[in-house]
């Protein structure tokens, strides 16, 4: 009845609104999941009580006598972590058992050999990607936070599809001496359960079932604690508390923690933008009436109701605009997976992969359907007041 | 062209003053969100400017930020297809609406290119307004929105600002937006009168 062009502006808003709307919320969804990966996606892992995110702690090494004879236990992979600087670029170390780490992770060798020893590292796949290196090659390693550097030999470039490949993998020992940790402690514990009895017993041993993390006032928070990174004498007698935690858990806790700032920025960004493009709405739905009143006067001429005409108007918008919606899903998405493949989106020194679901999908494409149809009919119920 | 002129292009250009405050209103509602983020982002850069003390840890420090900001400035540019699109449909609109007084202009003798040029002229004076009125909101929002949360977490009050270069950023892609959002509408219009 009314011409498809008529519908242009609206159709058009729809899809920018969509694609502003995908952006973000992938952005914010994949964030809170690259935070919640960043130790591993295994089903536990036990960390320092007192750092903001399982990376900046130490914890002592006896605590794998304590868990390790645990029945439903699987596999435990204790690691230490460091943060080293290689030609200017920040990223994590992590230094393993090669034999443990294999039996919590999928790794899957690209190039070279999976040889782990003194002066020898693997590199992540997207770690080498951003620091140009092939197996074969040597990088230096500089400490972030200490005045030491090792040197290594790249054997391998690996892909485990999780975090571990914006790392390099290392020895233990390599590790801990960048970090200046003691030789009978660790960064984090890695722990592979085999059912939610074993990880509740596991917690249980650990006394840290029950405990509750209370927010500490920091100012204003960066997404870390650079004081957990400190050499362990300078730390307080704190530090021997310890949690274990779900990777859901560690993404509460590091994103209430460290990056509330972003989070709750994204989040009302998100309600600003629907608000601000009320008044770009209320003008499509103007020229829209410009354009289309001389056949809504046709039709009222010929006796259809307000309520008839308006049902029409919607009906016919919808057709269009949710086709609108799911073309800038798919444009909002693919311009994400381009942000993300440019290394525009890292957090944490890992690199924020998007990943789509369904309610991510639902609320992207639903929202600015439903709420330009909203406005559409209430801006229209005002014309037609203001004509009659 | 004499002042008189002038003021009387600029009058005709800008029409009904309620329309125009309306268009431009709506154009800063969306600058209002490049400036804020942007007022936003440079909050954590003047803080580590200013605490000197991490000394070791500011190269850290500053990689951290650098990545946040990143991700906070390709969002800002995503925002700038809203623009786009606001734009486009203000165009057609101003547009649709002008096209009587173009009728009567072109009656009374005035050429295609005068017509074309008094919609320029308001497209560039709605570009500059809402860019006035966007980035003085923007900035005002975000001290507003980080005040908030700085109060509500118990955190220290640093203040969003803009910098020069961000004034002259917005303004330089504010016009840019105007200018290619109102190419189509502009080239249709072009042909209508041209019969």
């Amino acid at each position: 009845m009314f011409p498809a062009r008529y519908f242009a502006p609206l159709v058009g808003m729809v899809f920018a609104l969509t694609i502003v709307l995908t952006f973000t919320n992938t952005l914010l969804t994949s964030a809170a999941d690259a935070l919640s990966s960043s130790a591993g996606s295994d089903s536990l892992t036990i960390f320092s009580g007192v750092s903001t995110i399982p990376q900046t702690g130490i914890i002592p090494a006896t605590l794998i006598d304590r868990i390790g004879g645990l029945k439903g236990v699987e596999s435990i992979s204790p690691e230490a972590l460091s943060l080293v600087s290689v030609n200017d670029n920040i990223l994590f170390l992590r230094g393993v058992d090669m034999q443990l780490f294999g039996s919590l992770t999928n790794l899957r060798l690209l190039e070279g050999v999976s040889e782990l020893g003194q002066g020898k590292a693997l590199v992540g796949v997207r770690a080498g990607r951003l620091l140009k290196v092939h197996a074969g090659d040597r990088l230096l390693a500089k400490s972030a936070l200490a005045q030491r550097s090792a040197s290594f030999s790249v054997t391998g470039i690996f892909e485990t599809g999780e975090v571990f490949d914006d790392e390099i993998v290392t020895t233990v020992p390599s590790a801990r001496f960048l970090r200046g940790l003691a030789d009978n402690t660790f960064s984090l514990i890695r722990v592979k359960v085999a059912s939610p009895e074993a990880r509740s017993e596991v917690l249980r041993v650990l006394g840290v079932e029950k405990r509750e993390r209370v927010p500490e006032n920091r100012g204003f928070m960066f997404p870390f604690s650079v004081s957990s990174y400190l050499p362990p004498s300078a730390q307080s007698a704190v530090r021997e508390a310890i949690q274990a935690s779900s990777p859901e858990q560690i993404a509460e806790n590091a994103i209430g923690r460290g990056v509330a700032v972003s989070r709750t920025l994204l989040c009302v960004l998100t309600i600003v933008v629907m608000a601000s493009s009320i008044f770009t709405l209320y003008h499509a739905v103007s020229l829209f009436h410009v354009k289309a009143s001389p056949i809504i006067a046709t039709m009222r001429s010929i006796g259809a109701t307000q309520r008839r005409i308006l049902s029409v108007i919607c009906l016919h918008f919808s057709v269009l605009a949710v086709p609108a919606a799911l073309a800038g899903f798919s444009t909002g998405y693919s311009i994400a997976i381009i942000a993300s493949q440019l290394g525009l989106w890292r957090i944490l020194f890992h690199t924020i992969i998007p990943h789509m679901d369904a309610s991510l999908f639902v609320y992207s494409t639903l929202l600015p359907v439903v709420f330009t149809e909203m406005l559409v009919w209430i801006c229209s119920v005002d014309r037609f007041k203001r004509v009659s | 062209m004499k002042a008189s002129d002038t003021g009387l292009l600029v009058r005709l250009s800008i029409g009904s003053r309620k329309a125009f405050t309306a268009q431009a209103f709506t154009i800063a509602s969306l600058l209002v969100l490049i400036s804020g983020s942007t007022a936003l982002m440079n909050v954590p850069r003047a803080t580590t400017l200013a605490q000197k003390a991490y000394g070791a840890y500011v190269s850290l420090i500053l990689a951290t930020i650098g990545d946040v900001l990143t991700i906070l400035w390709s969002w800002s540019l995503i925002v700038w297809l809203l623009v786009f699109a606001a734009v486009y449909v203000l165009t057609a609109h101003t547009l649709a609406e002008f096209n009587s007084t173009a009728s009567l202009l072109q009656a009374i003798g005035s050429s295609r290119s005068k017509i074309l040029d008094l919609v320029l002229v308001r497209m560039i004076l709605l570009g500059i307004v809402g860019w006035l009125v966007g980035s003085s909101a923007g900035l005002v929002l975000a001290q507003l929105s980080f005040r908030g949360m700085a109060y509500v977490s118990g955190a220290p009050y640093e203040i969003p600002v803009l910098f020069l270069s961000d004034l002259f950023f917005q303004l330089f892609f504010a016009l840019s937006a105007i200018l290619l959002g109102s190419l189509a509408p502009l080239f249709r219009f072009r042909k209508a009168i041209g019969r």
